[in-house]
């Protein structure tokens, strides 16, 4: 055991870290908060390394991300025990206030965030998906930005592929009507 | 295939998740029918905008030091561990050995653990099934020629329970049947294995990693339960099931 623990840690840093932008990225997305979503990985990293010995190789991708992705659910269920303020409610509440100033296609200056916005069609994106519902924010985010199949996806969000399938849809659905509608607002 | 049919596989015709024959089928119906062939550009142009759109969050600089950091301490800790607490260590084992043993304590977590990550690692594994089939006449003769033992596997005739398959998994080094079933969104695994076949006590009701865990026994067999389902679900879930497996015991079936 003494000699083994250097190695095996080793060896788990091998197969885990280099998923760490994955990792990161969807903690990013489900938490929408750079802080927290930092210290998700960490707890989740650990967490990964003591279930390290039940894995017996296969997607180390997935392994992780799942393992990420219950923490970072965990983490959500934790912020609403403590009494804090609802984050999908917080998220649609900037975002209506966002949304109204962007059709007035007038931001105010002392906005900063409607400008970013309004500048930069990333940043537009990157606000529409985080308003998505947290259930098809993720599978969006595993499918594009990951490139999992909805298999993976199946396995690491624990839902039937169907429902992957669908949730996905309504995500690029919402998207696309957020699209459209910019165009016809633009000038 | 249907409009409907059609435009409701969009979205997997462009992620190419479709199987060939549908596939083909939605390239059909995509020959005669601008309206999806329209449809198809303004989805795949989203997809493209997204993907370039360079939306992922890039690790923050010092998130992997502090990992490194926290990995390398927690390898130190169990290095030296044994060095400067192998006394203390050594004196608390002697002392509740005896009795943890006869409870099984120690044993039991690492059972449970291992339970939640076989399921994990199953659902997530090219093949959560191995013999694909709601009827038990299929899935029963299977395992038994995979197994040393016959597991019951009841149907569970209830609306709103589906029978989805088995598999074999370890244990350890020893083979159980994994039955697998579906109850609304969640999968359950059902892990079957004679009393005497793993010599450590059964796991206690719990709950992993946001994964929950009940016990049952069915005749000579303990039969663990694993899902991401509540708690309350699970243990009406392990009734049924329990209720299911004794009555196929009682009237002999197979």
């Amino acid at each position: 055991m003494p000699v083994g623990d250097g190695a095996r840690t080793r060896r788990f840093e091998a197969v885990a870290l280099p998923h760490l932008p994955a990792a990161y990225n969807l903690a990013r997305w489900i938490c929408r908060n750079e802080a927290d979503a930092a210290d998700v990985v960490q707890e989740a990293v650990m967490r990964a390394l003591q279930y390290f010995d039940s894995y017996h190789g296969g997607d180390a991708r997935a392994w992780l991300l799942q393992i990420v992705r219950n923490s970072a659910h965990t983490w959500i269920g934790k912020n609403r025990l403590a009494g804090r303020v609802p984050l999908d409610e917080l998220e649609s509440d900037t975002a209506t206030i966002l949304e109204g100033r962007w059709s007035a296609a007038n931001p105010g200056p002392e906005d900063p965030m409607t400008t970013v916005v309004a500048e930069d069609e990333g940043a537009r994106l990157r606000l529409a998906i985080a308003r998505l519902p947290l259930e098809q924010r993720e599978v969006l985010i595993l499918r594009e930005f990951e490139a999992m199949s909805y298999r993976q996806i199946a396995g690491i969000t624990g839902c039937p592929i169907g429902t992957v399938m669908s949730r996905l849809s309504r995500a690029r659905d919402q998207l696309a009507q957020l699209v459209r509608g910019e165009q016809r607002a633009l000038p | 295939m249907t409009h409907d049919e059609a435009r409701s596989l969009l979205d997997a015709y462009i992620d190419d998740e479709l199987e060939l024959t549908t596939g083909l089928a939605v390239e059909a119906h995509l020959r005669e029918c601008p309206q999806c062939t329209a449809w198809l550009a303004e989805r795949r142009s989203l997809v493209g905008q997204l993907h370039a759109a360079a939306l992922r969050y890039p690790v923050p600089a010092d998130l992997g030091a502090r990992i490194s950091a926290q990995l390398r301490s927690e390898a130190r800790r169990l290095r030296f561990q044994p060095q400067w607490f192998g006394a203390i260590a050594a004196g608390l084992i002697v002392a509740i050995g005896g009795f943890l043993l006869g409870q099984s304590w120690p044993r039991s977590p690492d059972l449970r653990s291992e339970l939640v990550s076989a399921s994990v690692r199953a659902m997530l594994g090219p093949h959560p099934i191995d013999v694909l089939s709601s009827d038990h006449h299929t899935v029963k003769p299977w395992l038994s020629s995979q197994l040393p033992f016959s597991p019951p596997v009841p149907e569970l005739a209830q609306p709103g329970d589906t029978l989805l398959g088995a598999r074999v998994d370890y244990l350890g080094s020893t083979r159980v049947a994994a039955l697998v079933y579906q109850h609304g969104h969640h999968q359950i695994n059902v892990y079957v294995w004679p009393r005497d076949a793993i010599a450590m006590a059964a796991p206690r009701d719990g709950a992993i990693d946001g994964y929950h865990l009940t016990t049952t026994q069915a005749g000579p067999f303990t039969a663990v339960m694993v899902s991401d389902m509540s708690v309350e679900e699970l243990a009406a879930f392990r009734d049924r099931w329990r209720a299911d497996a004794s009555a196929a015991a009682g009237t002999g079936g197979h």
